[in-house]
C-alpha cells in the first residue's frame, strides 16, 4: 500500500510537470466556454447578423434556459470527457514506451501491478479534475450569462448525472491503457479511442448502444439515443470491460516481453 | 552462494531469429564481468533476460542463488541497472528523476539522492530538467539511478556511451571502487574491448547470440597474437631466404612473421638475413591490439 502511494505520488508529479496536463485543462475550459457561448447566442439571437451561424443557431432547436444548458453540459461530460479521458490514459501509459522510460519501472522492488494501478489512479484523479472544471465552469458561466429558469432543485440531478457520466467514462480508461501498453506507444491507443467513439455513435444510432461499452455513457447522457436509466446489462458490460482492461494491462506489464 | 549471476542454456528466439543461443554464464561475487560483443550480438537481449524484462525461450537463470521467473518479483532491491541508452522523464529535473527512483525503491529521506548527486558530480545540474541535459550528463543520471540504492549487483549496458574521455575514466574508477570496496558484482556490456579490459576481471565474448569465449583479464595479455615485423630494402630476395628455411610469412610494405619461435627469438631471423646479405633496417615485435584480438576471435567462429 505504501508503495502505491509512493508510485502514485510520482505519477502525479510527472502529470503536473507535463505540458499535456495544462493542455487538457485548457481544452476543458474551452469546451465549457463554447457551450456558454452557444447559450449566449440562443439567448440573444438578434445580436447575430443574418448568415450561416444565425441559421445554425435557429435550426439547433435550443432554448436558452438552465435545464437545456445543463443537458448540454451533461452531454459534454460524456462525449468530450470520454475523448479527453482517452487521450489522458493513452499518454500516461504510452509515454513510458515512447520516451523509453518504461525499462526503469520493470526491475524494481515496487511491483509492476502496483505501477499499473497507481497509473490508473493518477488517470482517475486527472480526469475527475477535468470534469470538476467542466461542471464548475458550467455553473459559473450559466450565472454569468444570466440564463433564466435557475432553481437549486436542478443542482442535485445535474451533479448526479455528471458524476455517473464521469464514472462510466472512467471505467473505459483501462482498455485504452491496455492498448497503449500492448501497442507500446500512445498512438495505437489514441487510434483506438477514435475508433471506439465512431463505433459508439454508430451503435447508439442503430439502437444497440446499450451493448457497446463506449456508447453506454453517451446513451446515459442522451448524446446518442434517448437518455435515461441504464439497463443492468449495460452496467455489467461496462464493468466487465473495465475489469478486463485492468487485468489485461497488469498481465501485459507483468508477462509480455519488454523490448523498449 | 558463490555465483551472483548464473545462467544456464539461456536462449531467446524471435520467430526464426535466434537472438541468444544457449548462453551459460557464472558471475562470482565481487567480480566485474565484461560482456563483449558487436552491435546486435545479443548483449542487450541477455541483459534484459537477466533483469526479467524478457522471457527466455529456453534455459534458466538465477540471481543471488534464487531462480528468476519472468513476471515474478526478483531480488530487485539488490540490483541496479542501466539498459541501453539512458532515458529519464524529460519534464522532471535531475533531482526529481532521482527522487522518483528513490521512492520506487522505498529509500527513506533525501539522503540517498543528495549522496548520489554528489558522487556523480551532478550538483550543477540537479535543478535542470532532464530534457536539456547533454548525452553525457544523461548517461551520468542513468548511472546515478542505478547506484542510488547502493546495490549488491550492477547490470550496465554500455555505460560509457556518450561520455567524454574524462567521464569514461571517472565511471571506470567509480565502478572499480564499487567492486573493490563495496564488494559489488558488476555485469557490464560493451563493444569496446580496450575499454572493458581496463575494468573487467573476466570477459565473455558473445557473437551472433553465442557465448564464444570467456577469458580472465589476467590471461588476456598472453592471448594476444605477436608478429615479428621485418623491414628490408630487398624484400623479394630476403623472402626467398625465409622460404628456403621453411618460415611462413606475409609480405606487403614489410615482412610479417607469426611463427612463435621467430617472435620469441628475433635475433635468429636477424642473423639469418644478415648472413645472407640482407640486413634488416627494422626488426620489431608487434603485439596485437585488443580490438584486433576481438575481431580475430569473432572471425574465427564458424557461423
Amino acid at each position: 500500500m505504501k508503495n502505491i502511494f509512493a508510485s502514485l505520488n510520482i505519477e502525479l508529479l510527472k502529470i503536473y510537470r507535463s505540458m499535456i496536463f495544462w493542455i487538457t485543462i485548457g481544452v476543458a475550459i474551452f469546451f465549457s466556454m463554447m457551450i456558454g457561448l452557444m447559450m449566449l447566442l440562443v439567448l440573444y439571437p438578434d445580436s447575430l447578423p443574418p448568415g450561416i451561424l444565425k441559421t445554425k443557431v435557429d435550426l439547433a432547436g435550443l432554448t436558452a434556459e438552465w435545464p437545456m444548458y445543463i443537458g448540454l453540459n451533461e452531454i459534454a461530460a460524456g462525449a468530450i470527457g470520454m475523448v479527453i479521458f482517452g487521450f489522458i490514459v493513452s499518454w500516461v501509459f504510452g509515454r513510458e514506451f515512447n520516451d523509453r522510460t518504461v525499462k526503469d519501472l520493470l526491475a524494481l522492488p515496487t511491483s509492476r501491478a502496483t505501477i499499473v494501478i497507481s497509473k490508473l489512479l493518477a488517470v482517475f484523479l486527472w480526469c475527475i479534475l477535468i470534469n470538476i472544471i467542466i461542471f464548475t465552469l458550467g455553473i459559473l458561466i450559466g450565472f454569468a450569462i444570466d440564463l433564466p429558469l435557475w432553481s437549486f432543485d436542478l443542482l442535485p440531478d445535474f451533479a448526479k448525472v455528471f458524476s455517473i457520466t464521469t464514472l462510466l467514462s472512467l471505467l473505459l480508461c483501462s482498455p485504452v491503457a491496455y492498448v497503449a501498453s500492448a501497442g507500446k506507444s500512445y498512438l495505437p491507443a489514441i487510434g483506438f479511442v477514435v475508433l471506439c467513439m465512431g463505433l459508439a455513435n454508430f451503435f447508439g444510432n442503430v439502437g444497440l448502444g446499450a451493448y457497446f461499452p463506449w456508447a453506454i455513457p453517451l446513451l446515459y447522457t442522451g448524446a446518442v439515443g434517448t437518455s435515461g436509466q441504464l439497463p443492468m446489462v449495460s452496467i455489467l458490460i461496462i464493468t466487465g470491460t473495465a475489469l478486463l482492461g485492468t487485468i489485461g494491462t497488469i498481465l501485459q506489464w507483468k508477462y509480455a516481453d519488454q523490448n523498449r | 552462494m558463490d555465483n551472483i549471476i548464473e545462467t544456464n542454456d539461456l536462449s531467446k528466439d524471435y520467430g526464426k531469429i535466434k537472438a541468444v543461443q544457449s548462453v551459460s554464464i557464472k558471475v562470482r561475487k565481487g567480480e566485474i564481468y565484461g560482456f563483449l560483443g558487436l552491435n546486435g550480438a545479443g548483449k542487450t537481449t541477455t541483459i534484459r533476460m537477466i533483469l526479467g524484462m524478457i522471457r527466455p525461450s529456453k534455459g534458466s537463470l538465477k540471481l543471488f542463488g534464487k531462480p528468476i521467473t519472468h513476471g515474478r518479483q526478483g531480488p530487485w532491491d539488490k540490483v541496479g541497472y542501466l539498459v541501453e541508452m539512458p532515458y529519464s522523464y524529460p519534464e522532471l529535473t535531475v533531482r526529481e528523476n532521482l527522487m522518483a527512483v528513490s521512492r520506487l525503491r522505498s529509500l527513506k529521506g533525501q539522503g540517498s539522492v543528495d549522496q548520489i548527486i554528489s558522487d556523480l558530480h551532478l550538483n550543477e545540474y540537479e535543478h535542470v530538467k532532464a530534457k536539456t541535459l547533454s548525452l553525457g550528463n544523461n548517461q551520468r543520471l542513468g548511472i546515478a539511478k542505478a547506484l542510488i540504492h547502493k546495490p549488491e549487483m550492477l547490470v550496465l549496458d554500455e555505460p560509457s556511451n556518450g561520455l567524454d574521455p574524462s567521464g569514461i575514466v571517472e565511471i571506470r574508477e567509480l565502478l572499480r571502487t564499487q567492486a573493490l570496496e563495496n564488494d559489488v558484482t558488476v555485469f557490464i556490456s560493451s563493444h569496446n574491448l580496450n575499454e572493458i579490459s581496463k575494468i573487467a576481471t573476466r570477459i565473455g565474448i558473445i557473437h551472433k547470440g553465442k557465448l564464444i569465449k570467456e577469458i580472465d583479464v589476467g590471461n588476456l595479455n598472453s592471448a594476444l597474437k605477436k608478429t615479428l615485423v621485418v623491414g628490408l630494402k630487398n624484400q623479394e630476395a630476403a623472402s626467398r631466404v625465409l622460404q628456403a628455411k621453411g618460415i611462413s610469412f606475409t609480405m606487403n610494405d614489410d615482412i610479417r612473421i607469426d611463427d612463435r619461435e621467430a617472435v620469441d627469438h628475433p635475433e635468429i631471423i636477424n642473423s639469418l638475413l644478415t648472413g645472407a646479405g640482407y640486413s634488416p633496417f627494422l626488426l620489431i615485435v608487434e603485439k596485437e591490439d585488443l580490438e584486433t584480438y576481438f575481431l580475430r576471435i569473432i572471425e574465427e567462429v564458424p557461423c
